[in-house]
């Protein structure tokens, strides 16, 4: 009768039959692929709410409460604790998978390279958790429930070190190209671009120099002359694409995309608020600011701007859309809706399709993580930043590139003096990574900018031209945004340690040995 | 007389059959009716017969030609005699008239003579007859609901019965696993409810029937969706914190099955066996308790139909009560106000909202449009047909109801049909066959996200009314994401289609007249198919759902029993003995399927063939896990006096190791009825009962899951590759090699007392109920990486009492009873994992009870700015203004009030979900022809909040209860005992994942759960006609409630995520028998 109660999963792998051949070390790889940090394909309020702790955009309820207080408390779940499960879980598969890939009899070519992207995923979630949480502890091996729950937190630089030479180590078993089957896999140069951020945060600027020239001189990618279908599923073989989530409509969607930016009226949720200070940082389509340029007309501020601006924004009263203007004035009553508080009269359009007709949950755009728009900028300010000579050839090499593509077509940077050249720099990311994932937000931490810049007045769209009789809504009444909408003040409220999110009160509710950040 | 045997027709043909089943097979062609004494008559010969149309007597004199058995006919009954054998005991004929307490003739009464096969049944005037009877013989008269009476023939010729009606007490039989048993001989502790009690309430399942009828048993009823109206039960308090649940095991006619699973109108009796003696026989799934129901069975007699109808309507109890337009948009600037930022609507607009002439500002109220868009017409319908011959009886029973909600497109329907058959194939071999199938389908329209109608009910309580209604020209509002209206009328659909099918037969061989020996095997089988299916729809102008898609999944469980019991009972002398062993298998399987499509060519297309192939998907996954058990009982009574049981069960289960599977779980009991001695008959002789008992015992839960001991490696994490949906499988839990059962120990004390002439019954029970190596997923840092199985550790607590009490009287025409029953259980974990003292996530803490609420605590609202200075500084960094909630700071990192208020030192225990007592009240009374019932019913103890972001104002901007908006802190008027703080806007959900002890509330209530008024035709009328009862009804479910809960929320209800508000029923019916 006992044997009669011998019972095996009927729709599951017994762990006794794993390891044995190359498909089951491929289903452990694409098991490691699944859900980790560069591969979500549902990111809902996370994405926002990093973006709005940049001084780009206004989360919508930022208007009115405060992301920190909101979204970044050690009790959030959707943002605090989903990127630390997350990170963790993923952790905890590679660690597995590495633990175990010796058992696997198979190619050795094939074996190294599948342990590489393994470490790759593994090392990223260490990338990220350290931008994200700064210290956290440092796992390479299986936990039991005993050691999980009496972890304490490691020492930053080693997390770092530790990326950095993972980062290296896969880098060489990794391939630099794919064929068209393997899209989604890990490449060559990802390892080594995310290796740079790590040590441009570090400031190690002829490391980080010499890692981004390594993959220029790999030759395996390019400045896409298309710019806005970068991020539509028109352009996502582009060769540019360094990094990216692999959506696929109904089985792997982006939840995402056709969602959350676009304005309301197009069935959005229109849950980002570009800042007006963003809005000026685009130049105008003679390569001057808005301050210099002959072109701007206060009359018409949205016309003769970086092409990038209207692949970029939704602009009230001035986009058209799907054959509709949009609009976005705060007091529009149109479809019966009045403008969320806090929104600015502006929206994101980076990612949205027009005339998209597929699923709002379901669509097939892919995430992009790192463009080799990135490496050459990078590589750019590592020179620049290691006080090494810049010169027009470099720039050429480089910004000019980038800014120069066919649908972009910027007049070209000569400015080699290091100081205007740095805000150059500054400036062309921005506008050229507007909105993509945790860019600015990495940027002006590691510029020292982020309290600067973030305990600031958020202004929208203006709303008049005699704010000294005007009512309706809260204007600023003097200065370079006279007449724009006051959406909200975060002036005094950013204290140093809020650039870091909480250590989720999940963890110190089980562990109260592991210190929570600074300021929560 | 003879009317009928002059005038029914027979054709027969049989050949070398026994004379028994010829005779059986005329009482099926028939209404004749064969009575004999099968020690005096050989009926076991066979012999063949062959006629067409011929009157009975034909047929008999040629069946029994050679036979030496003669017959003799009176009307419908044939008595059988021999001529062989001369009888030396005298013989006579007896004849009577039964009728019940009021006089009235009672037909269909079964007279047996005791010791014999030999019987009758009473006819339409209540009369019977016997001819050739012994002087010795003893008449036993029965009768559903009466008491039995046994009347020695002595020299009378006529005996006239009067049936009294049995009233609650000594010689009621209770169900007990396995068995039977007379109250009176229990020592274990079991409740127990009949059909008369539980037919008043007009309800469709029979868990909602059973809520307040049962003393231990707490039934709470969460939502009012005619689609989720089943209702949560646990027996004695949460035993555990494991995954593996507070489900008490159901077994339905001796087989696992499910509650809902059983028509309400079908239940005979339930039992619940609450303490370990009576459960331990179910040994390791018995844990949380075990409730027997028993379903109606046939009788012999003539067919009695029972048709019961009723039509009523259901309104909400409670519905939160909104802000008009303009309060909102002042409420709005307000909480925008209170947070430094502007104001976002003129006073103009306000005065625009308020005189509602442009429709741009209007005051739309999209929760009445939800609530008000469906019927809410619910009836019901039962047939019940019982009958049947001596050896055969049937109950044969269909019903149907259909339930429309409170919203539109929200209904739930159900067809059910039940065959019960108890046939005796020899004097000494009963075989039984229930066969039950019901088929139950709901409905609730869905939103664009494809989850139901949970989410159409957030956004209706989310928009505020200044977000107008639909337009005339089709088209919606559209606020953020959310539009309720457009939703309810799309064509979008959650719809469910359940088929459950059981069969159960037993067979049952008394070998001698003291040993029984018993098989039965059931079989359950249920499948699911749930369509999800979201349409295209235009929402405004500008903006249309393009996509529609369907999710179709398709489930099916099915579980096998079989089990052989074999018992013994024996009466010498004073000792009487009840042995019993048994085995049984049991094997559960599930199997599940899903498949999606998008891209249908139209919204009424909803087949999955119809969809587009470029985006489907499907998937599957199944399960079993098998049970082998062998179980045993002893029982001895002396006297009925000292009553004594073991019970044992010996346990297999293929969810844990080899080394873990197998455990026991023993019991015992004893009980003294003091009332059956002579010292305490002569003190207190007007005590009819007094028992005293205790027992105790042990008892298993194994519901984890079905591998918990072995490491899966799960498929489907896939990740696409190229164009190619790469296969993945990755580790998502981590296995627990040692896993086994979490055993639950209860000792129990009670007294059973029955007084005044047996009208008044109490019973009161203490019990000490522990659960140890509880199945505890503990709390694990998310560091692991994968979730964690079930370990076994940790340990509850359950202490509480059980009392019932009941009064039955009459006075004169009056006939009344009351009843009361009232049960407390006190709850405490008592340890956890090893020596850790807190599991804040799971709501576990050492010294209290299971699901504590953890969180801040609150001295009220800060006065003014000179209290904010006083105070310790606060948690959250955007609070802490005059208005704002007081967090109080108890402690830091020395043990004392360190002057800030954090989430590591300074939250505690702030409220408890489970309820402490719970309580009914029943009373009921009759006088001639009316009938009148009530029930209260209540819970108390309970303290919670609302767990629902929109129950906070403007929470994710959302809408304001009226009651906050009037009774607010302000700074016109800034009440410090304000019931809801300064409003402001908060990150969503703020309070639900921060939470303070300011938000719970006392959820302790009583309602008048059911009302009854009944009235029956006279039997003057009735005698004209072919009926027997005619009874009107009029009828009230959840007529009113006390409560200091939050005004416009139910107090029952718990989880709010899919809150429904529970409705008020009003129902007209009737019940016709003939």
């Amino acid at each position: 009768c006992n044997n009669w109660l011998d019972e095996q999963p009927l729709s599951a792998i017994s762990e006794a039959s794993f390891w044995t051949s190359e498909s089951d070390a491929m289903l452990a790889l694409a098991g490691c692929y699944r859900q980790n940090n560069f591969t979500i394909n549902s990111y809902n309020n996370e994405h926002l709410i990093l973006t709005s702790n940049t001084d780009d955009s206004n989360y919508k309820e930022s208007a009115t409460g405060d992301i920190y207080t909101g979204y970044m408390r050690p009790s959030d779940w959707e943002v605090v604790r989903s990127i630390w499960l997350r990170a963790y879980k993923t952790i905890f598969k590679a660690n597995y998978f590495l633990e175990n890939i010796d058992r696997v009899e198979m190619d050795d070519v094939k074996k190294a390279e599948i342990t590489a992207e393994v470490r790759f995923i593994r090392a990223y979630e260490y990338f990220y958790l350290s931008l994200m949480y700064g210290d956290v502890p440092l796992i390479t091996k299986v936990l039991t429930i005993s050691d999980a729950n009496t972890q304490s937190r490691s020492l930053l630089e080693d997390i770092r070190d530790f990326c950095i030479d993972e980062f290296s180590t896969a880098s060489v078993d990794l391939p630099a190209t794919r064929p068209d089957d393997e899209k989604g896999r890990i490449l060559k140069a990802a390892s080594l671009a995310v290796k740079g951020r790590l040590l441009m945060i570090e400031k190690r600027w002829s490391e980080a120099a010499s890692t981004y020239k390594e993959i220029i001189d790999m030759n395996a990618h390019i400045i896409d002359p298309r710019y806005k279908a970068l991020f539509e599923e028109s352009g996502e073989n582009s060769k540019e694409i360094i990094l990216s989530t692999n959506c696929m409509t109904s089985l792997y969607p982006n939840a995402n995309n056709q969602t959350n930016y676009k304005p309301q009226m197009y069935g959005g949720y229109q849950e980002c608020n570009p800042t007006q200070r963003l809005i000026d940082a685009f130049l105008m389509n003679d390569g001057l600011s808005i301050e210099e340029s002959s072109l701007y007309d206060p009359e018409h501020p949205f016309d003769n701007r970086d092409p990038r601006f209207y692949a970029n924004l939704f602009l009230p009263e001035y986009t058209v859309w799907e054959g509709k203007l949009y609009l976005g004035h705060p007091d529009l009553t149109s479809d019966g809706i009045k403008t969320m508080p806090g929104g600015t009269g502006y929206c994101f359009k980076k990612f949205a399709t027009e005339f998209y007709d597929g699923g709002l949950h379901n669509s097939g755009d892919d995430i992009i993580y790192i463009r080799y728009a990135e490496v050459l900028l990078s590589y750019l300010e590592s020179k620049l930043e290691n006080g090494d000579n810049v010169t027009q050839e470099l720039l050429d090499q480089t910004i000019n590139k980038v800014r120069g593509r066919e649908e972009v077509n910027m007049p070209s940077v000569t400015e080699t003096s290091p100081d205007k050249l740095r805000e150059i720099i500054r400036r062309e990311r921005r506008v050229e990574f507007c909105f993509e994932r945790h860019i600015r937000y990495m940027d002006i931490r590691r510029w020292g900018i982020y309290l600067e810049v973030m305990n600031r007045q958020i202004y929208g769209m203006k709303l008049t031209d005699d704010p000294d009789n005007y009512t309706d809504y809260p204007v600023e009444k003097v200065g370079k945004y006279r007449g724009h909408y006051k959406a909200f003040d975060k002036t005094g409220t950013i204290t140093p340690g809020m650039e870091l999110l909480p250590i989720p009160l999940y963890e110190i509710d089980i562990n109260p040995e592991l210190r929570q950040n600074t300021g929560y | 007389l003879d009317a009928y045997a002059q005038s029914k027709r027979l054709s027969l043909t049989v050949k070398n059959e026994t004379i028994v089943n010829i005779l059986e097979e005329i009482e099926n062609q028939s209404e004749f009716h064969f009575m004999f004494d099968v020690s005096r008559i050989d009926v076991y010969q066979r012999k063949s017969v062959s006629c067409k149309n011929q009157l009975i007597r034909n047929i008999l004199d040629q069946l029994f030609e050679d036979t030496g058995i003669t017959y003799s006919i009176n009307d419908r009954q044939v008595l059988l005699t021999t001529t062989g054998k001369i009888d030396v005991e005298q013989q006579k004929t007896v004849t009577g008239k039964v009728t019940d307490s009021g006089g009235q003739p009672l037909p269909g009464v079964t007279v047996v003579v005791k010791g014999s096969t030999t019987g009758t049944v009473t006819n339409a005037d209540g009369e019977y007859s016997f001819t050739n009877i012994s002087e010795n013989a003893t008449l036993q008269f029965s009768f559903v609901g009466m008491r039995a009476q046994e009347i020695v023939v002595g020299s009378q010729t006529s005996i006239n019965v009067r049936m009294e009606e049995e009233s609650i007490g000594l010689d009621e039989v209770v169900a007990v696993g396995y068995g039977t048993m007379k109250r009176v001989n229990l020592s274990g502790s079991v409740s127990n409810v009949g059909s008369k009690q539980l037919e008043k309430r007009t309800v469709t399942t029979t868990s909602s029937m059973l809520q307040g009828q049962l003393s231990g048993v707490s039934i709470r009823s969460l939502s009012g969706n005619p689609k989720s109206s089943s209702a949560t039960l646990l027996v004695r308090g949460q035993g555990t914190f494991s995954g593996a649940g507070n489900s008490p095991l159901v077994i339905v006619d001796g087989i696992e099955s499910s509650m809902d699973n059983v028509n309400p109108h079908d239940v005979e009796s339930v039992s619940v066996l609450k303490d370990a003696s009576s459960a331990a026989i179910y040994g390791s799934k018995a844990a949380n308790g075990v409730i027997l129901i028993t379903t109606k069975t046939g009788l012999t007699g003539e067919p009695v139909f029972s048709i019961n109808s009723y039509f009523g309507k259901h309104t909400p109890t409670y519905i939160p009560e909104m802000v008009n337009s303009w309060e909102y948009a002042m409420a709005y600037n307000e909480a925008l106000m209170n947070i430094g930022a502007s104001p976002r609507w003129t006073a103009e607009e306000i005065q625009k909202f308020k005189s509602g002439t442009d429709p741009n500002y209007p005051n739309f109220n999209h929760m009445d449009y939800i609530w008000d868009s469906g019927s809410g017409i619910e009836s019901k319908h039962n047939i019940n047909i019982k009958g049947g011959t001596f050896r055969s009886q049937y109950m044969f029973s269909a019903g149907y109801y259909d339930n429309q909600g409170l919203a539109m497109k929200n209904s739930a329907n159900r067809y059910d049909m039940r065959l019960n058959l108890d046939t005796k194939l020899r004097d000494n071999l009963k075989f039984n066959v229930k066969i039950y199938g019901d088929k139950y389908y709901d409905k609730e329209p869905s939103s664009r996200n494809g989850t139901g109608f949970s989410d159409i009910v957030r956004g209706a309580l989310r928009l505020p009314n200044t977000i107008p209604g639909p337009t005339e020209d089709g088209y919606y509002p559209y606020y953020e994401t959310i539009h309720p209206e457009a939703d309810i009328n799309s064509k979008s659909f959650i719809k469910n289609s359940n088929t459950f099918f059981s069969t159960n037969a037993n067979l049952s061989w008394n070998i001698t007249k003291d040993l029984e020996i018993n098989g039965q095997v059931g079989y359950n089988y249920r499948a699911l198919e749930n369509k999800n299916y979201i349409a295209t729809y235009d929402v405004t102008p500008n903006f249309r759902n393009s996509l529609n898609s369907l999710r179709v999944d398709w489930l099916n469980w099915n579980d096998l029993t079989m089990q052989s019991i074999i018992k013994y009972n024996k009466t010498l002398n004073k000792h009487a003995f009840h042995l019993l062993g048994g085995v049984s298998c049991q094997s559960y399987n599930h199997q599940y399927l899903s498949a999606f499509r998008d891209q249908f060519p139209n919204n009424e297309l909803s087949e999955i063939d119809a969809g587009a192939t470029a985006h489907a998907t499907n998937s599957g996954s199944a399960s079993r896990y098998k049970l082998t058990s062998l179980f045993g009982r002893v029982n001895y009574n002396f006297n009925e006096r000292y009553l004594f049981e073991l019970n044992v069960r010996y346990d297999g289960s293929s969810r844990f190791p080899k080394e873990n599977r197998w455990g026991v779980f023993p019991s015992a009991s004893i009980a003294w009825r003091l009332s059956q001695e002579n010292f305490f008959k002569n003190i207190l002789p007007w005590m009819n009962n007094f028992k005293m008992r205790a027992s105790w015992g042990s008892l298993g839960n194994q519901s984890v899951g079905n591998y918990p001991y072995q490491y899966m490696i799960s498929l489907g994490q896939n990740y696409p590759f190229g164009n190619e949906y790469s296969a993945g499988a990755a580790i998502t839990s981590v296995a627990n090699k040692e896993i086994s059962w979490e055993t639950t120990r209860i000792t129990n004390f009670g007294l059973d007392i029955t007084t005044l002439n047996n009208k008044l019954n109490f019973t009161v029970d203490y019990y000490v109920k522990k659960t140890d190596d509880i199945l505890y997923n503990i709390s694990v840092s998310d560091m692991l990486g994968a979730s964690p199985n079930a370990t076994n550790a940790g340990s509850v607590e359950n202490r509480g009492w059980d009392f019932e009490l009941s009064y039955n009287n009459a006075i004169g025409d009056f006939v009344y009873g009351a009843s009361v029953i009232y049960s407390l259980t006190h709850n405490k974990v008592l340890e956890l994992y090893g020596d850790l003292e807190k599991d804040i996530a799971r709501g576990l803490f050492v010294g209290h009870p299971i699901g504590s609420t953890y969180g801040y605590v609150s001295d009220g609202l800060f006065v003014d700015q000179d209290d904010v200075e006083m105070a310790p500084t606060q948690p959250f960094g955007f609070l802490g203004e005059p208005g704002d909630i007081k967090f109080v700071d108890l402690s830091g990192p020395n043990g004392v009030p360190d002057g800030v208020v954090s989430s590591t030192y300074d939250r505690t225990i702030i409220g408890q979900p489970l309820p402490i007592s719970t309580y009914s009240l029943n009373l009921n009374g009759k006088y001639k022809n009316f009938d009148i019932s009530l029930m209260f019913q209540g819970e108390g103890g309970r303290k919670d909040m609302i767990s629902m972001s929109h129950f906070y104002a403007i929470d994710n901007l959302g809408n304001v209860q009226k009651w906050i908006y009037n009774s607010r802190w302000t700074a016109e008027n800034p009440n410090p005992n304000a019931d809801y703080p300064k409003i402001r806007i908060v990150p969503t959900d703020f309070y639900l994942s921060n939470k303070v002890d300011f938000f719970v509330k006392d959820a302790t209530f009583i309602r008048l759960k059911n009302a009854q008024i009944g009235y029956s035709l006279p039997d003057r009328v009735l005698n004209k006609t072919f009926l027997k009862r005619v009874r009107f009804y009029v009828s009230g479910e959840n007529l009113f409630t006390l409560t200091n809960f939050y005004k416009g929320w139910d107090p029952e209800i718990s989880n709010q995520i899919l809150w429904y508000p529970h409705s008020k029923f009003y129902a007209a019916g009737i019940n016709i028998d003939f």
